[in-house]
């Protein structure tokens, strides 16, 4: 049960971006700043929801502030056409930078920063269910918002003319500017709607179990999510099933540090886990080519 | 106008931008730009002592930078200069201090040897991945970061704990494996002149070499690398090892030279840096000692600025990440080709 | 017949290129009107300014007697205008009712009604005629099938003014008679049809009036039963046409040997089957067949970037099956790839870079300890560009920049630089203007007197007829017609390139 809790908790985290990123990647742009827009976003949703002692104001101020980061990217990449490896780093690079730099600035600490001001995302306690007790009550709101999200996402993916277009962008952009819909809109609202759930995601980060902003808090969870998005490749259920693998690897390293594990062993878990996949999906695919590079 | 003129006018054009939003960032913190510029050089280049931390600081930054330099050149994405450098450095510390009584100058050798060996190898193995399986080496790279440094964090805390007090840290190395320290106010060692020797290396492969050439094709259009006869695969393996030398050179001379044993943090992001230095000067090895002596300059500058301003030591970084955004719409804007070419297929 | 499209005075340049020089034309509605000349001669971006792809810098159009002013092509199609590029706007891995929809799909509240696209569009073929399955993916269907999506797409958003860019460029002589009466189909269902060619002889079948394009200038405008076939050529050329005389050179001992060879392509299927053949010294071998049926991988495997699953390469003598690109290089093979900017160029590179592609071990420019001599490699690229009449700034200069044409010699100064025995030559001239040809058929000629060997793989009939000694005829990955060039028959290239046995 502790697992099954902890796996959901963490999974939320991957899940969001995976989502965004498995549809900015179909339209041909993968995000790789998705590390720094989370850390950000989970910064500004405590600054949000300190100044204001107010959760909504946290999570408003960590989707602008992912809007943001998320947009420079989008300018960079979509209209100058520039190299999403470089732009993506430097913004990964530039969210640790600046959000160590605000820590100081504005809260006068090094390290990280909690307050009792900050008002945390309410959990959801849906009443006495017996047994179920552990299973649905009191999880954080998010982690509903993300069930309601993923089964969204599944209709839009596969059944909307949006869905289709996005994969249009992707596969040849000029065939679907020529049928006179804006492929530079479309990865751009690929993009935005991307944003947004970084954005979500970072003050479940910040806010969502915590109070608190530590540097560098993201810590790889903005990578896995990257991971899963490449290793779905823009298909819906590769993503998902790619993302819960992930997630619970890191839910299994946390839960097994109470068993004695040392830490540092045990969050090696989902990291060798990506490896492994990784490997595997290469060998797969490589045996179906027969072309010489 | 030629292309490396164009280039260079786009990077100096950039830094000089950044370094005006810097000094914009810094009036933010009520303080006058030039104040700032000042204290930071002053802090730098002051003092000999100064200059020695400045140098000492310069080393493993432009090493770093020189790795992502040479795989990025060859169109190759080692993000992993942090785990190979992380890794070499323990392997190195854990000979230190588990073999005694060996001359100094076969355990010198020996340190080196194993230094560039383990950082090679730990980039071998994502190259080789990415060379046969097609593994995206990016995201490979960067899992191998985390495994790296939580194994070698788990080393510290676990089997090679040091016994000398400071926690996070492996005992001190034999002194058969030192590099000495050239003054005893700074980090600035003896190991720097092997630095040297690695730094001229590289740029005659990057600039003057064959091998470097056909990199750098491979980058533009590996299609067109194969075409010409240039095996991309052993190019990208190689590459890909020599920029994990590079790192593990910079971990190794962090442990022989600076610290003479392994720490925790032994390395606050020079992969980072190194790799912000090398996109700001599109992989020309020259520009990375170029930016890698600035970047020291201000970043040890900006240690004594957070301490006489109060304006936090990171504006520096951020400085560095703004000219590297500079630099990239720069060439974007400039190049007329990209729209060219989307236009004919 | 009214008018229902008129340009007045429109001017278009690129740079300093004047691409379109203020062209005056009507067009009729219901007639089929084709614009006419060479390469470059202005006639795509003519049809792109109808099209909404680029703005006039000066002039004026008007459809159906209003002046436009289109800033896409989407404002074109509101207008009932419709476009079938020469290279095809189609998402390969998407159904061919998905494709023609795209953009403009029927709607059933939020979702996309599938089932309603597939009637309408299953329809809308069974109207004009047209044999096609909506279901199947665009991918695996034929050149030819895959245009009949294009014009789906038009009908399928009401076009009535109907634009095609040099559509039978890609067809075979049998596709295209199909092609044409879908045409006069269209015609008689009163809508007009802009028909963009160089091929004399379609001209004159399909038109009402014609239209010749020179240099950017439109010459004059013509009824089709007051032309012959020579007055068109003369005026589209501006001088007499003359084919290169076939240059006769001795043919020598045979150099190139390939015996059954099988070759897997990129969908995991034979692209490539059972095939041989022999090309000689001092002899030009041409293989003609409609693009994608197995000349790319048969190119790709025999200068060593593709793998080959079966059979045997044997070039002077050795079996070079298994071996490197770099030691067949330099074992003496050339090779001027299809796609010059993803394969035979860096754009992005210099020229001076690009042109050492491939010579980079020899002595002349690499020394010892890894060493390359740069400055004899731009004495050497320097050298290329005189002798090839290389138009571009400095040899400092992007690739990428330079035209068609200029990129196009950059790969073939450099391969004609080795001193080689066999090359391998594949659509030299596409993209590339009149001048341009001319000097690279001079050029290729040329090394077939020299006594070398050339394998010439064109999709354009014409260029393989005016330069090949013999001719062969590539069908899924098959020969299936073989002949010398003075034996060929037009007829019987046309139906084997379609897989139809005369």
């Amino acid at each position: 049960m502790y697992i099954y809790r902890s796996t959901i908790n963490t999974l939320v985290l991957i899940l969001l971006p995976a989502l965004g990123g498995m549809w900015t990647l179909q339209t041909g742009m993968l995000n790789i700043s998705q590390e720094g827009s989370m850390l950000v976003a989970a910064f500004f949703a405590v600054f949000g929801s300190y100044i204001f002692s107010s959760f909504w104001m946290g999570l408003f101020f960590a989707i602008i502030a992912s809007l943001v980061f998320n947009l420079i990217y989008a300018l960079f990449c979509v209209n100058l056409r520039a190299n999403i490896w470089v732009i993506g780093m430097a913004l990964n690079i530039l969210a640790s930078s600046l959000t160590i730099l605000l820590l100081k600035s504005i809260f006068g600490v090094k390290g990280s920063f909690t307050s009792d001001r900050i008002q945390q995302i309410p959990f959801v306690h849906l009443g006495n269910l017996g047994i179920f007790n552990g299973v649905f009550n009191d999880f954080s709101s998010i982690v509903w918002l993300t069930l309601i999200l993923v089964i969204l996402f599944k209709y839009i993916d596969s059944h909307t003319t949006f869905g289709l277009h996005l994969k249009a962008a992707g596969k040849n952009w000029r065939a679907l500017d020529s049928a006179g819909v804006s492929s530079i809109k479309v990865r751009y609202m690929s993009i935005l709607i991307n944003a947004v759930l970084v954005g979500i995601s970072g003050a479940y980060l910040s806010i969502g179990y915590l109070k608190l902003f530590n540097k560098d808090m993201s810590a790889g969870r903005g990578w896995i999510a990257v991971a899963a998005v490449i290793f779905g490749n823009g298909n819906f259920t590769w993503t998902i099933i790619a993302t819960v693998a992930f997630g619970f690897m890191d839910a299994l390293g946390i839960s097994l540090q109470t068993y004695g594990l040392n830490s540092n062993l045990t969050m090696m878990f989902p990291y060798l886990a990506i490896v492994a996949a990784l490997i595997y999906q290469g060998v797969k695919s490589s045996k179906e080519k027969a072309i010489e590079e | 106008m030629s292309e490396k003129y164009r280039g260079f006018l786009i990077v100096v054009i950039s830094f000089f931008l950044s370094l005006v939003l810097g000094g914009f960032l810094i009036m933010l913190y009520k303080v006058s730009p030039i104040e700032g510029y000042k204290v930071m050089i002053f802090g730098a280049l002051g003092s000999r002592y100064m200059i020695y931390s400045t140098l000492a600081r310069m080393v493993p930054i432009l090493l770093t930078g020189l790795a992502i330099a040479i795989s990025f050149h060859a169109g190759i994405w080692n993000i992993g200069a942090q785990g190979q450098l992380y890794l070499a450095a323990f392997v190195v510390a854990a000979m230190g201090v588990s073999f005694h009584d060996i001359p100094t100058a076969i355990y010198l050798t020996l340190g080196v040897a194993l230094g560039l060996a383990i950082g090679g190898l730990w980039a071998w193995l994502p190259g080789y991945l990415r060379v046969k399986y097609n593994v995206n080496e990016v995201v490979l790279t960067i899992m191998l970061n985390s495994i790296a440094i939580y194994f070698t964090t788990y080393m510290t805390n676990g089997p090679f704990r040091t016994s000398q007090g400071s926690l996070g840290a492996t005992n001190v190395i034999d002194k058969g494996m030192w590099f000495n320290h050239i003054s005893p106010l700074s980090n600035l060692n003896t190991g720097v002149f092997v630095a040297i020797v690695a730094v001229a290396l590289i740029v005659y492969l990057m600039l003057f070499a064959k091998h470097g050439y056909e990199w750098k094709m491979m980058r533009l259009n590996p299609r067109f690398s194969v075409y010409g006869g240039v095996s991309v695969k052993q190019n990208m393996i190689l590459a890909m090892v020599i920029s994990g030398m590079l790192a593990g050179l910079a971990g190794m001379l962090l442990v022989m030279g600076d610290y003479h044993r392994f720490l925790n943090g032994i390395s606050p992001g020079y992969s980072w840096t190194g790799m912000i230095l090398a996109m700001m000067v599109n992989y020309d090895p020259i520009g990375v000692i170029i930016t890698s002596f600035i970047y020291a300059v201000m970043t040890s500058g900006g240690l004594r600025m957070e301490l006489i301003l109060g304006i936090p030591q990171e504006l520096v970084q951020i400085i560095f990440v703004a000219s590297v955004m500079f630099v990239t719409a720069g060439y974007a804007l400039a190049n007329k080709v990209a729209n060219r070419m989307q236009e004919e297929g | 017949m009214s008018e229902i499209i008129r340009f007045n005075s429109v001017t278009k340049k690129f740079g300093k290129v004047v691409a379109v020089n203020s062209v005056d034309l009507s067009i009729k509605s219901g007639e089929i009107h084709s614009v006419i000349g060479e390469n470059g001669a202005g006639k795509t971006t003519l049809m792109h300014l109808l099209y909404g792809m680029y703005k006039p810098d000066s002039g004026k159009i008007f459809v159906r007697a209003k002046e436009v002013n289109f800033s896409s092509p989407k404002d074109a199609i509101k207008d009932e205008i419709g476009m079938v590029h020469q290279n095809f706007m189609l998402i390969d891995d998407f159904t061919v009712y998905e494709n023609v929809v795209l953009g403009a799909e029927p709607h059933h509240f939020i979702s996309f009604d599938r089932e309603k696209a597939k009637r309408t569009v299953a329809k809308l073929a069974k109207e004009y005629k047209m044999e096609i399955d909506v279901n199947e993916i665009v991918g695996s269907l034929s050149v030819g099938l895959q245009q009949k999506v294009e014009i789906l797409k038009l009908l399928y958003r009401n076009a009535s003014i109907l634009i095609f860019d040099e559509p039978t460029a890609v067809l075979t002589p049998q596709e295209s008679e199909t092609l044409f009466n879908t045409l006069r189909k269209f015609k008689a269902f009163g809508k007009t049809v802009i028909f963009i060619s160089h091929k004399l002889k379609e001209v004159k079948e399909i038109s009402d009036r014609v239209s010749v394009m020179r240099n950017g200038k439109l010459l004059d405008t013509f009824k089709n039963e007051n032309l012959s076939e020579i007055d068109l050529a003369k005026m589209i050329a501006g001088r007499e046409i003359q084919n290169p005389a076939a240059v006769s050179s001795k043919k020598g001992e045979t150099i190139l040997k390939i015996n059954d060879l099988t070759i897997i392509g990129d969908k995991g299927i034979p692209a490539v089957k059972g095939l041989s053949l022999d090309v000689s010294r001092g002899e030009i071998v041409g293989i003609a067949g409609v693009v994608g049926n197995g000349q790319s991988e048969l190119e790709e495997a025999l200068v060593g970037m593709r793998k080959i699953a079966n059979g045997k390469i044997e070039f002077k003598g050795v079996d070079i099956g298994k071996m490197s690109v770099r030691k067949r290089r330099e074992f003496g093979i050339g090779y001027i790839p299809e796609d010059r900017i993803r394969t035979g160029l860096a754009p992005i590179a210099s020229v001076l870079e690009n042109v050492i592609m491939g010579h980079q071990n020899e002595r002349e420019f690499s020394a010892r300890l890894d060493f390359m001599k740069r400055k004899r490699a731009r004495y050497f690229a320097n050298q290329l560009v005189n002798e090839y009449r290389i138009v571009c700034k400095s040899v400092d200069e992007q690739v990428g920049t330079l035209s068609g044409g200029n990129m196009q010699k950059v790969v073939i100064a450099r391969e004609f630089a080795h001193d080689v025995d066999l090359l391998i030559v594949s659509q030299p001239t596409r993209g590339v203007d009149v001048g341009g040809i001319e000097f690279i058929h001079k050029k290729i000629l040329d090394m077939k007197k020299s006594g070398k060997a050339v394998l010439l793989i064109s999709s354009d009939l014409d260029e393989i007829l005016l330069l090949s000694d013999r001719i062969v005829v590539m069908y899924e990955g098959q020969i299936v017609h073989s002949t010398s060039t003075k034996d060929a028959d037009l007829q019987k290239i046309g139906l084997a390139m379609l897989g139809m046995r005369s």
